[in-house]
């Protein structure tokens, strides 16, 4: 069974032979995602404003009570380091993204096949933006489709991160396999 | 122009570029999809009047890089335009795509004004 954590293991635990990639930290990696969503928000034209502290902010899906929003997804990958990158959003903000990602008109009527779309793109991109940055020294990087994730009951606590849209706020989370090491070394 | 090919292996994509090819002003009589290069290919041999591609780099089965090689083995830049939309700005599988023959580049995410840029010039 895959374990889920919010760290890097420490380089020192793998036994390198010959000279391994560089491994980057986990702050790096955030903030890398964090410059990664701002791409894409900004490479499609989302206004946006990073909410600074987060956890601290007093927001109903910071507080710990399991509402990650209305709708996520995921998108895993597999490279330098096995995880994923989730986006969970509430309803308005996934419709504004949908409205926008998708070039829809005012008067087009947004389908939860749309939003879900939109989304899952979102991450996506993210994801693959992402990868250009940081993940991906040794070119091996592989991304998965995107799926739906549960949002309700399961943790707007764990957002790492969150961005208010114009029509609501969406939080990105990463999530990299427990005690991960670089391809191709062994723990 | 009459027929442009996209070849993308998410849906959502290829239904984006749709859209921003029409909110651009970039007039397309028909579009054909594909979700790898394989399927581009075969596309592009049950419809030799394709104009311009648009081509994904990261898909599974064959990659951007792969189909621009396999185009290029029989068709010019000048007889069928390839084009690169991709998040890999910068990474040396976009510098392999253009090196392969793909006419330019387009980095994900986009808008109409950068699909213009890229694209007008295809569009006489």
């Amino acid at each position: 069974m895959q374990r889920w954590s919010r760290t890097l293991a420490s380089p020192r635990q793998c036994e390198t032979g010959g000279s391994p990639p560089a491994i980057p930290s986990f702050e790096e990696l955030l903030k890398a995602l964090e410059e990664s969503v701002a791409d894409v928000l900004n490479g499609v034209l989302i206004e946006f404003e990073s909410i600074e502290e987060f956890r601290d902010s007093g927001h109903p899906s910071a507080s710990g009570d399991g509402d990650g929003g209305d709708i996520g997804v995921a998108v895993r990958f597999d490279g330098l380091f096995e995880g994923f990158v989730a986006l969970r959003c509430y309803a308005g903000a996934a419709e504004y993204i949908a409205r926008t990602l998708l070039f829809m008109e005012p008067e087009d009527e947004v389908s939860p096949e749309d939003v879900e779309d939109a989304l899952g793109e979102s991450a996506n991109l993210v994801c693959g933006t992402l990868k250009c940055r940081t993940l991906d020294p040794v070119d091996t990087f592989s991304m998965g489709v995107p799926e739906r994730v549960a949002t309700k009951g399961s943790g707007g606590d764990d957002a790492q991160m969150a961005f208010q849209l114009p029509k609501g706020i969406m939080t990105v989370e990463l999530w990299l396999q427990d005690g991960v090491c670089p391809k191709g070394e062994s723990e | 122009m009459n027929k442009i090919l996209i070849v993308d292996d998410s849906s959502t994509m290829r239904k984006i570029i749709m859209r921003v090819l029409r909110q651009a002003g970039l007039h397309v009589e028909e579009f054909l999809e594909a979700g790898n290069g394989a399927e581009g290919l075969k596309s592009l041999m049950e419809s030799p009047d394709v104009e311009l591609v648009l081509s994904d780099i990261n898909m599974p089965q064959m990659d951007g890089v792969a189909f621009v090689q396999a185009v290029r083995s029989k068709l010019s830049a000048e007889q069928l335009p390839m084009i690169m939309i991709s998040t890999e700005s910068g990474n040396s599988k976009v510098q392999s795509a253009l090196d392969s023959g793909a006419n330019g580049y387009v980095s994900k995410p986009f808008t109409p004004d950068t699909i213009r840029a890229a694209l007008e010039p295809y569009f006489g």
